[in-house]
């Protein structure tokens, strides 16, 4: 499920936290779901636990996972929505339009055009 | 300085303090400090000679310092007690005390001066090693033999491992298997390991600290991922003005705060600086007047940038 490079500038347990995140917002670690162990996934990897759990703590304290007693870490947030998926690149394709000055009709335009395209 | 007192170190595996160390007119360690947290992970970084092996061996006890002073949960490394011994495991560079025997007998031999000895544990990682227990250790490969050295190291179970390159010279399968194993150690027994090397990668896999050997100092001691976190490498346009004005000795840290290093390598100029914004990037480009482009970097340009 992980794939980690060691010698990124981006930190190990980001990296973990990073595909967590992601997983869960696509909908492929759905709420309910347990994480491996801190253990199994460190053995896994080939990391420090140390930074798997630090990745842990990450996910429990941005509300993606609850740690439950006895069972370990449990999916808790949502898949997002559709519109919530696309509200980074719609967000910045407009900044980006604005800036260069371009008229909403023309942007819609360009879009119905790719959209044709693909 | 005063001495720290017992209460504020006795939990401490490991703990070197200020330590100097001279060979001749050259000195090696010049005010170390390093101290180990209970069950870390720490790789130690330094360019050849930077005086690595020299702060293993007086940390362990093999050196006496020429001030300052090195201990071993809380009590002094050189001439420490039996007591403490037992709870350290330590495997050198090299290895030749016990090379004429056989790796089985060598290991039996060690196994003798401890109270308590897991023939299992080493039992199971000679296996995995494919260490021959009959062979000599001397007609072993010198792979191999850094295996079997690190197998006599980890019978005791020490709480403390300590390894001076100990994959120098396996291949990158036993490098890995011998990864796995440090981290099964540190699991079983909350092992706390300190271990030099310069294979960064191995170092960025395992070790959650790092502590950086630079002139005769621990330059960095912390959390890798604060490190990656923190520092980053900007890259300037190879520009002729900004090489002159480096050149000519315009201090770049005048310009950049939290400034580290910089390094000009052909046509890259490369600036190491920590705790980087947008605002520090404009005030660069005003500066120099060409773009800035700032990387988060792994730890091979983190460790070149932190050496420079």
């Amino acid at each position: 499920m992980f794939s980690i490079q060691v010698h990124s500038g981006v930190p190990i347990y980001r990296q973990i936290v990073e595909q967590v995140v992601r997983s869960v917002d696509a909908g492929q670690l759905p709420t309910g779901d347990l994480l491996p162990s801190v253990r199994v996934l460190a053995s896994e990897l080939g990391v420090n636990p140390m930074t798997v759990s630090r990745a842990y703590s990450q996910l429990e304290s941005d509300s993606v996972v609850e740690r439950k007693r006895g069972v370990g870490m449990v999916v808790v947030r949502k898949p997002l929505k559709p519109q919530q998926h696309l509200q980074p690149v719609l967000e910045q394709l407009v900044a980006d339009a604005k800036q260069l000055g371009l008229s909403e009709k023309q942007v819609v335009q360009w879009v119905r055009q790719y959209w044709k395209r693909g | 300085m005063m001495e720290p007192s017992n209460s504020t170190f006795h939990e401490n595996p490991l703990f070197v303090h200020k330590v100097r160390k001279q060979f001749g007119d050259q000195m090696v360690l010049d005010g170390a400090t390093l101290r180990l947290q209970p069950g870390s992970i720490t790789g130690l970084l330094g360019r050849n000679a930077a005086g690595k092996t020299t702060l293993i061996r007086t940390a362990v006890g093999l050196l006496s310092p020429d001030h300052g002073n090195a201990y071993l949960f809380g009590t002094p490394a050189f001439n420490a007690p039996a007591s403490i011994r037992q709870r350290v495991g330590y495997v050198a560079q090299k290895f030749d005390d016990l090379a004429h025997l056989r790796v089985g007998d060598a290991i039996e031999l060690v196994g003798s001066f401890y109270d308590r000895w897991d023939h299992s544990l080493v039992e199971r990682f000679r296996r995995e090693w494919q260490v021959p227990e009959s062979k000599r250790i001397s007609k072993l490969s010198h792979g191999q033999q850094q295996k079997a050295s690190i197998l006599i190291a980890i019978g005791h179970r020490p709480e403390l491992l300590i390894l001076d390159e100990p994959v120098a010279s396996l291949d990158p399968v036993a490098r890995h298997d011998f990864i796995r194993a440090l981290l099964e150690l540190n699991v079983e027994i909350n092992q706390t390991i300190l271990f030099s090397s310069h294979i960064t990668t191995d170092i960025e896999r395992v070790a959650a600290d790092i502590a950086i050997l630079h002139q005769g100092i621990i330059s960095y001691h912390g959390s890798l991922d604060q490190l990656k976190e923190q520092v980053q490498c900007l890259y300037l346009r190879p520009d002729s003005k900004v090489i002159q004005q480096i050149d000519r000795g315009d201090n770049l840290a005048r310009h950049v705060e939290g400034y580290i290093s910089c390094r000009i390598d052909g046509q890259r100029v490369q600036v190491w600086v920590r705790d980087w914004d947008d605002e520090k990037r404009d005030q660069l480009r005003d500066a120099f007047g060409v773009p800035v482009h700032a990387e988060h970097v792994g730890l091979e340009d983190l460790f070149m940038g932190m050496t420079s």
